[in-house]
């Protein structure tokens, strides 16, 4: 007897839910089980030995000490950096603000260990700048950009990217005319930036601030390329005790991390609900930029933007000419002699040089595909029933994004060292698969997010009609629905393959010999003498800039901003 | 009080006030009427300070302030959406000018009070301003700017945002505290009933340049230009055949209002009613005379009732009430 539709569909409704069931059970509450039992129980018994082990070790309190010194001076520095690109942007009248907002837009473009290894090119041991100071300077030590100066510095001009996004937009929507209103009251312009214009922004400066702070905290790739062998952060220290073989000291100081994190997350959120201020306006009366009148100030103001403009773009320019530059001229060279194709034609080439790239590719095709069939089907769900299942089907994949990522990394290593019954007795670890499994972990969080706004501001009269009309819920989603959001998926797959190609944490933790993925490659480039290697590693870098170029004008044009890429 | 000498006033190249010249007197409510992108925003931002004159002079009170900045004029301003600081209660938006001109802090306290009282917003003096409603905002943003002792309050349009029935209030409103407090108001709108109903006196603006400036009575019943007469209130341009068939021999432009003319079996001229819009206490009856449109003001409801579309009656134009213009037929007096 042949099946009915409805009851096709209704079968592959359950078959649905049993296999998302499996996915949560397996891949998100098994790992934090692990986690949770490696730190607290031993033997048998609930056990606090690697709480007080870390507590003893010097290493450990050296990292927690660094990565606290790190965070705090962090928050500080990208704070005035930030605020002042976004006066220099947004409110002050300089000179050349084209140039300038492209060089202050690199951050979005120049994350993680592609960043790392970029400032490592221009500051680093062989760095182009070092020998260009050297040949003024030559006392200046091969090692005078590392450690936590190096890490500082980083972060102070790779994260200022909130601020480029987010205290833009902010400023943007502050009244002018306020500032007006507060001159005519008799306040001068810098009165009328402190007193009105800064309190409003306190909401945004506070909530990137945190932001910062969860960045800081759970720094990877920066501190591993440029803090130097003898400089350990937290989520760094977290890899070398798992490396260590003591899984349960990992699990413990995951846990702490987590923690820390999860208030960071927290108290953004009672930030963002108490609102900020928008003035209120109807039509508000758009910034008019302050000229400087004092002509010293004027200057300076000048010389900082341009200076930060310039440390900001120099190792991009750098990678990118030089990708081009023949091997031998990359580790010699402050200018290129040459130009060619070679290093390009090397990558695409095929062989080894290709193999990174194929394996990020490919298993960033994987765990976006996975993580956009499971946020369709809980974001589907939950807007379809609103019930306690599908709530708590959508806190249980939101959660991974309240968890730093060393802590699900060991949670998926732990969980599945050995053979486990929720995959049919196989292992995990080792394998191709876990790696695009913690990628599919980490993406999962914001496609939810973005999918469920893209399904909130689906016009429910379009849908009503097509109901008025005679069709189907199948019909309605395949005609109506799915048509309206595929700009949206595509972006969005966009965006988190761009996330995935230059990860570093999960895959620091997960990659194997069958998946070495570009990030690690680039890692291990960075640390290589071999000028082929490094050759290599600046096509990477590039087209993976342009890569996340290409995505965030596309997302901005939609208005979807940027993915929180860890 | 105010007075703008030879106003001249360029955005890059282009000239938006080209040579205006203008006195408003001690208390006076002085309204800038003029449809949107006419110039009047920006003569009232000059006179505050936040645009710089070309050339020309703003005297206030006797003195040259053409090139103070903004902060020195001693010029309050109430924006369109009153641009109250969001972060401050009441008490704090009214004293932020004297806590900048760092008076003493007693000082501070009595003059906010007495403004307070004087506003009637002293029982909210701790709220924020998205506690309060549109009048009672408006009301804070007068006062922020009278605490300083501000003899000269500009208006930006500020009742352009809310419906009409709050608006008739706040207008009622702004005039009792005008009064009440003396100060000078110009008040900058593109609503004629606004400006004809709250003004002393009023100027029309027109592409920048000053058509007229009087009384409400002066430039409804006596309008300088056609751009006014057309603008301001409701006026039937009349065509040749209409001026002919009223004896006219003027070649320039007439206009009639709708008020001053009437429908009767007993009228001279013949015309079709073409169209019927109900207002209620007032209403419009479009009528046709020779292939032109009329419009016509008929009162109460009795006069309507026996009006339908399509029918055939009378009408008399009020011959003193004809507004002549030298100005040629042909040339467009919008521009």
């Amino acid at each position: 007897m042949k099946m009915s539709s409805h009851s096709v569909q209704k079968s592959l409704y359950y078959l649905g839910i049993a296999l998302i069931l499996w996915v949560a059970v397996s891949f998100i509450y098994t790992p934090i089980f692990a986690v949770l039992t490696n730190a607290f129980v031993a033997d048998g018994t609930v056990s606090f030995k690697s709480a007080s082990e870390l507590a003893g070790s010097n290493r450990v309190r050296g990292a927690i000490t660094n990565t606290i010194i790190v965070t705090v001076f962090s928050v500080v520095t990208v704070n005035i950096v930030g605020i002042f690109q976004v006066a220099v942007l947004e409110y002050l009248s300089v000179r050349g603000r084209r140039i300038l907002k492209v060089a202050y837009a690199m951050p979005l473009v120049f994350v993680s260990v592609v960043a790392a290894t970029g400032y490592n090119f221009t500051y680093g041991q062989t760095g182009v700048l070092t020998r260009v100071i050297q040949s003024f300077f030559p006392a200046l030590p091969n090692d005078w950009f590392s450690g936590i100066f190096a890490v500082i510095f980083a972060h102070t001009f790779l994260l200022t990217s909130f601020h480029y996004l987010f205290l833009r937009a902010a400023i943007r929507r502050v009244d002018y005319s306020l500032v007006e209103a507060a001159r005519s009251l008799g306040a001068s312009n810098m009165r009328a930036f402190v007193s009105v214009v800064l309190p409003l922004l306190l909401p945004t400066i506070f909530a990137t601030s945190l932001l910062v702070a969860y960045k800081s905290l759970g720094s990877f790739a920066i501190p591993a390329v440029l803090g130097g062998r003898r400089f350990d952060m937290v989520a760094e220290l977290i890899l070398t005790l798992n490396s260590l073989r003591r899984p349960d000291m990992a699990a413990m100081l995951s846990i702490g991390l987590g923690i820390v994190v999860i208030l960071c997350i927290l108290l953004m959120q009672r930030i963002e609900k108490r609102g900020s201020y928008g003035g209120g306006a109807k039509t508000p009366v758009p910034i008019q930029r302050i000229v400087l009148s004092n002509p010293i100030i004027n200057l300076v103001t000048h010389a900082a933007a341009y200076l930060v403009a310039l440390i900001q773009l120099l190792p991009v320019v750098l990678v990118m000419i030089f990708s081009f530059a023949p091997a031998k001229s990359i580790i010699a060279e402050v200018i290129p002699s040459s130009l060619s194709l070679t290093n390009y034609i090397a990558v695409f080439s095929g062989g080894d040089a290709f193999t990174p790239l194929k394996n990020s590719l490919l298993m960033g095709g994987i765990a976006v595909s996975l993580g956009l069939a499971i946020s369709l089907f809980v974001v589907i769900l939950a807007n379809r029933y609103k019930n306690r299942f599908t709530t708590g089907l959508d806190l249980t994949f939101m959660l991974p994004w309240v968890l730093p990522a060393p802590f699900i990394a060991i949670g998926l290593i732990t969980a599945f060292a050995t053979p486990s019954v929720l995959l049919g007795n196989q292992t995990l670890l080792g394998s191709f698969w876990i790696l695009p499994i913690g990628y599919a972990i980490v993406v999962i969080p914001l496609m939810i997010r973005v999918l469920r706004a893209a399904f909130y501001s689906l016009d429910p009269y379009q849908l009503e009609a097509a109901r008025a009309l005679g069709a189907s819920p199948f019909y309605r989603f395949m005609r109506v629905t799915l048509p309206a959001i595929t700009p949206v998926i595509v972006l969005v797959a966009g965006m988190n393959i761009n996330t995935i190609l230059s990860e570093y944490s999960m895959s620091a933790f997960l990659f194997n010999v069958n998946n070495k993925p570009l990030s690690i490659a680039l890692f291990e480039g960075a640390r290589s003498t071999n000028p082929e290697q490094a050759a290599i590693n600046l096509v990477y870098m590039t087209l993976i800039m342009v890569f996340s170029y290409f995505i965030i004008s596309v997302a901005d044009r939609y208005g979807l901003g940027r993915s929180d890429s860890r | 009080m105010i007075s703008l000498q030879n106003l001249q006033i360029c955005y890059g190249e282009v000239e938006v006030v080209p040579d205006l010249s203008l006195d408003i007197e001690k208390g006076e409510f002085f309204t800038l009427l003029g449809p949107s992108g006419c110039g009047k925003t920006t003569v009232l931002r000059s006179i505050a300070g936040f645009v710089n004159a070309k050339s020309g002079k703003i005297i206030l009170d006797g003195q040259d302030v053409t090139h103070q900045p903004a902060e020195q004029r001693d010029v309050g301003i109430v924006f369109q959406n009153y641009a109250l600081f969001p972060h401050m209660t009441v008490r704090d938006n009214v004293a932020f000018g004297l806590k900048v001109a760092k008076k003493k802090s007693n000082e501070i306290k009595a003059r906010v009070g007495r403004i307070l009282e004087a506003t009637g917003i002293a029982e909210h003096a701790g709220k924020k301003p998205d506690a309060l409603s549109g009048g009672q905002q408006q009301r804070v943003a007068i006062a922020r700017s009278l605490v300083m002792g501000t003899q000269v309050l500009l208006f930006d349009e500020p009742l352009s945002n809310l419906d009409a029935r709050v608006r008739d209030d706040m207008r009622k409103e702004i005039k009792r505290l005008q009064r009440e407090l003396d100060f000078t108001a110009v008040f900058v709108t593109h609503d004629q009933d606004e400006a004809l109903s709250m003004s002393d006196r009023l100027l029309v603006f027109n592409k920048g340049n000053a058509d007229q400036i009087g009384t409400s009575d002066d430039i409804y019943s006596r309008p300088a230009t056609p751009f006014v007469c057309e603008f301001v209130g409701a006026s039937n341009k009349m065509s040749p055949e209409l001026k002919a068939a009223l004896g006219l021999k003027n070649k320039g432009l007439a206009y009639i209002r709708p008020e001053e003319i009437r429908l009767s079996d007993h009228g001279a001229l013949p015309v079709i009613v073409r169209d019927i819009d109900f207002l209620g206490p007032t209403s419009f009856v479009d009528v046709q005379f020779q292939g032109e449109i009329l419009r016509v003001l008929v009162t109460g409801t009795d006069a309507l009732n026996k009006l339908s579309v399509g029918q055939e009656i009378k009408m008399d134009v009020n011959p003193e009430k004809i507004q002549l213009f030298d100005i040629g037929a042909d040339e467009d007096v919008q521009s």
